[in-house]
């Protein structure tokens, strides 16, 4: 009979001995005790894009969000990682700066600065590295057309492939919002855009799916988690994603969008965190400022020690 | 703080990281680990020479 090529461990309790977050390179020690070892890493999450400036009459959108850095979940026996004692080098990438708002008449707003760094998991002293989460794509800059959308980036969750989603641009009007159906959804959303028949629109919002859909999402929120910013009646400034996370072992929120100003300058967009995308800038008619976008999250890293 | 991870190599930033400064950190030496201000200009791909340093304008 087969005994296994690796030796397979003993069946261990699930007993958390500790969870440790960190979002700051360094290093990981395994605790005497660990027999197994859950870790979640994001990379680097990237800025959105700013919103354009455009004459009265010309249809433009706002900027694009940030995308998110790449995920990966992964359980592994202490004893494939050199067992207890061992130690792990920790590096955690940096999220990118939003693009600059368009201060130029008829120009279009620049994409996000920048490329996201990786997050990187590695057994110190040892050759490889054991996880890779690459940052996110660029936000695409608010223009005449419809912003690019980051570049995908793919992660792993258990093993198997986990794709970022991203949300579908907007040509002109308000900007498109983000619906979360999990973890893979944490990129940022538009920026307000504006019509050919030029009013002041919102940035889109961050929100959670409805019972119309198959998600799952931490229980504790309400359907929108941030409101993305307006100029139009009751005034919202779009906020900084800091103080909501997805759950536990997850990564931040994206950041909302910023609102477009017709007769005032632009929102900003909010920014992301924990590897979620900032948000969009809003878009601005011809003398005014437009937004910039809100920069990403910076990548984060949580261990789960189990013994 | 901002971190460029430099390839001693090549002289290309290989990574753009967040780190506190202190001590070491492996497996790259500290050589290796150029801190960067938030608005400095420097991203990945970017070639690092000493003599014509900051914030790392040269493009490969």
């Amino acid at each position: 009979m087969n005994q296994g090529i690796f030796g397979f461990p003993a069946v261990s309790s699930n007993t958390i001995i500790s969870t440790t977050e960190i979002d700051v390179s360094g290093s990981y020690r395994i605790a005497p005790g660990t027999k197994r070892l859950i870790i979640f890493a994001i990379g680097g999450g990237s800025g959105g894009g700013a919103g354009g400036r455009r004459a009265s009459g010309v249809a433009q959108s706002g900027g694009g969000g940030g995308g998110q850095g790449a995920i990966v979940i992964q359980s592994f026996n202490v004893e494939d990682l050199g067992g207890v004692n061992t130690t792990l080098s920790i590096i955690i990438g940096a999220g990118s700066a939003g693009g600059i708002g368009s201060s130029n008449n008829n120009g279009s707003g620049a994409e996000s600065l920048g490329i996201t760094g990786t997050t990187t998991i590695t057994q110190t002293g040892k050759p490889g590295v054991l996880i890779s989460c690459l940052g996110g794509g660029n936000g695409g800059g608010g223009s005449t057309g419809t912003p690019s959308v980051p570049s995908i980036k793919t992660g792993f969750i258990n093993g198997m492939l986990a794709t970022n989603v991203y949300a579908t641009n907007t040509a002109s009007g308000a900007g498109a919002s983000v619906t979360v159906l999990n973890m893979r959804y944490c990129c940022g959303a538009q920026g307000g855009g504006i019509a050919i028949d030029p009013i002041q629109t919102s940035g889109g919002n961050i929100s959670v799916g409805t019972p119309s859909s198959t998600s799952v999402s931490n229980p504790n929120f309400a359907s929108t988690v941030y409101t993305g910013g307006k100029l139009i009646a009751t005034l919202v400034t779009p906020v900084n994603s800091t103080d909501q996370v997805q759950g536990k072992m997850s990564p931040g929120y994206g950041g909302p969008g910023g609102g477009s100003g017709v007769t005032e300058n632009g929102q900003n967009g909010g920014n992301g965190y924990r590897g979620s995308g900032g948000g969009g800038g809003g878009s601005v008619l011809n003398g005014f400022t437009a937004g910039s976008g809100g920069a990403g999250g910076n990548g984060y890293v949580c261990i789960v020690a189990i013994k | 703080m901002r971190y460029a991870i430099i390839n001693l190599e090549t002289g290309i930033v290989e990574n753009i990281i967040i780190w506190d400064g202190n001590g070491t950190l492996s497996p790259f030496s500290n050589d290796q680990l150029i801190q960067i201000g938030e608005n400095e200009l420097c991203d990945i791909g970017y070639t690092f020479t000493v003599n014509n340093d900051p914030r790392f304008l040269e493009t490969t």
